[in-house]
């Protein structure tokens, strides 16, 4: 975290020489929450370069020793609704998830882990996807989705229940 | 497969995916836009454009001023028969009886409330910081009983008289998981503001030989109210009700001393024909999250419980069994707490109910 928290400092001073390790180091993040809202790898790449370009636009707003994943899950995250909302036809069509590449067995929908956060509903996707693999706290995913902690830790825990089940099955076959 | 286990194949497989590297076409795009290059001008500060600004701000303060000021309000609320509470009744019974348990132990329990700021959590502090929760859920427990074991209408009667300078009263009945009843008597009046079909509940709540003053307000026709009971006016309970698909919401805020203390959210669902309340800890030193079920064991009624806290980002889930204990002279809480791969452990608090007076709350 120290790491990004300096080139942070340098993308202020409008420095961009580390722009490609701080993109390295968060993109996996960002990446993962507007794919959960819109479900189109094609947008979801544009949308990636948008939310960068828009951190660095608004860089002097970020605080110092704030938490970078959630500035850009923010920014991420409006983008990406943004678009959900113009194109709710789009995100309708559940097929496009499983459009996205991934390095693992396609056989094995566990492996997929798109195909996996898609078992969730929209909210619990999120959640999820910004708890684990942002390693956002549970108040600051209550800040950002504009809700109450309790909601948001209910919600969790009603994914990671759904998800277990998926995962724990799909591992019962697999040493059966 | 346990939370972790799950939460680290999850991560494991999501740093997996591929995810292009356009870090080169970004900074392409930086080095077109002409604000994101270091700036090497110095533009010249026009502080004389603050003048006009200020000239223009002061004006239109004035204007603003003046229309609040001088422009009367074209609609005033006034004094209405109509039923404003129509359909919102047993809502009105149920935020009463929330907002009166509420107020009845803001002088008497706050200073037993949790107090937890450790970030580390060993199971030892794990089971504190639950003994700590289990302070601050106990305030809510009155309310689960009344809700769990009163009709469901709560035998509500609201009418018209002329008492103690009140147009209207609403009774309604309670009873707890001993089977004991409760009578409350709201009396109040009732404005409406007949063009935004505003309304305007003032009144008093009685419980026994206890009154607290109340006041409500909400839309004719919609589903929701806020209502404000309070002990004297630094210290009160807001609680705020909306519907929303099915899904009964109250927000609950305790004032003590006029300083917000704690917020919580309890919602009620239809679950396969039984009502599940859930409580979750908004604000203050609580954090979690609290789903109420009524059982019947051994022909006597338990409040039970599951539960799931945050420990600095590591979600605990776990089960809790509350049994009514009765002493030759009080009746008390006796709490079971299951921690999912945990020791369970047992704790004991004191159980009150507005209007009959006062047992210990502390823990014994």
């Amino acid at each position: 975290m120290e790491q990004i928290q300096e080139i942070i400092r340098e993308l202020k001073m409008k420095n961009y020489t580390h722009f490609d390790t701080f993109y390295l180091l968060t993109k996996q993040q960002v990446f993962f929450t507007i794919v959960g809202i819109i479900k189109d790898q094609s947008l979801a790449e544009d949308l990636l370069q948008d939310t960068y370009m828009r951190f660095l636009e608004k860089i002097d707003q970020f605080k110092e020793g704030g938490n970078p994943y959630a500035y850009l899950t923010t920014i991420g995250r409006n983008l990406a609704f943004n678009l959900y909302h113009e194109r709710k036809k789009v995100v309708q069509s559940e097929e496009i998830f499983e459009t996205i590449s991934s390095p693992q067995e396609p056989d094995d929908p566990s492996d997929d882990i798109l195909e996996l956060l898609n078992l969730l509903d929209l909210e619990e996707r999120e959640i999820v996807t910004m708890h684990v693999i942002n390693d956002l706290k549970f108040r600051e995913i209550a800040g950002i989705m504009k809700k109450p902690l309790g909601t948001v830790l209910w919600l969790y825990n009603k994914a990671m229940k759904k998800l277990k089940q998926e995962v724990g099955e799909i591992h019962d076959e697999q040493t059966t | 497969m346990t939370n972790k286990q799950l939460k680290k194949y999850i991560k494991k497989q999501a740093m997996a995916v591929e995810v292009k590297d356009f870090s080169s076409r970004i900074l392409e795009r930086i080095n077109q836009e002409p604000h994101l290059q270091e700036e090497v001008v110095i533009t010249k500060k026009h502080l004389w454009n603050l003048k006009p600004i200020l000239i223009s701000t002061l004006a239109l303060m004035t204007v603003i001023i003046m229309i609040f000021a001088f422009y009367p309000d074209p609609v005033v609320p006034t004094p209405t028969e109509g039923v404003v509470l129509e359909n919102l009744e047993t809502v009105v019974a149920l935020s009463s009886v929330q907002t009166t348990s509420l107020i009845n132990v803001l002088d008497t329990d706050l200073n037993q409330t949790s107090s937890y700021t450790l970030l580390r959590f060993g199971p030892m502090e794990r089971n504190d910081k639950i003994r700590d929760e289990l302070a601050d859920l106990s305030r809510y427990l009155e309310t689960i009983e009344k809700l769990y074991s009163s009709n469901t209408d709560f035998d509500v009667v609201d009418e018209e008289v002329q008492t103690n300078g009140y147009a209207r009263r609403m009774r309604f009945r309670t009873r707890d998981l001993m089977n004991e009843e409760d009578d409350y008597e709201i009396q109040y009046n009732q404005t409406i503001n007949q063009t935004t079909k505003a309304f305007m509940i003032q009144g008093q709540i009685r419980i026994g030989e206890r009154e607290y003053e109340m006041e409500a307000e909400g839309i004719v026709g919609q589903k929701g109210l806020l209502m404000r009971a309070q002990k004297d006016e630094f210290n009160y309970v807001i609680l705020n009700y909306h519907e929303e698909d099915d899904r009964y919401t109250f927000e609950v805020e305790l004032i003590q001393n006029n300083i917000s203390i704690e917020k919580v959210t309890i919602t009620l669902v239809m679950e396969d024909d039984t009502r599940v309340a859930t409580l979750s800890f908004i604000e203050g030193e609580s954090t979690g999250t609290y789903t109420f079920r009524i059982l019947t064991e051994d022909n006597q009624r338990i409040i039970s419980i599951h539960y799931a806290i945050d420990f600095d980002g590591e979600l605990e889930e776990g089960d809790i069994t509350i049994r009514l204990l009765q002493l030759p002279s009080s009746t008390i809480y006796s709490i079971v707490i299951k921690p999912e791969g945990r020791v369970p452990f047992t704790i004991t608090r004191g159980r009150v109910i507005t209007g009959r007076g006062m047992n210990p709350m502390g823990m014994i």
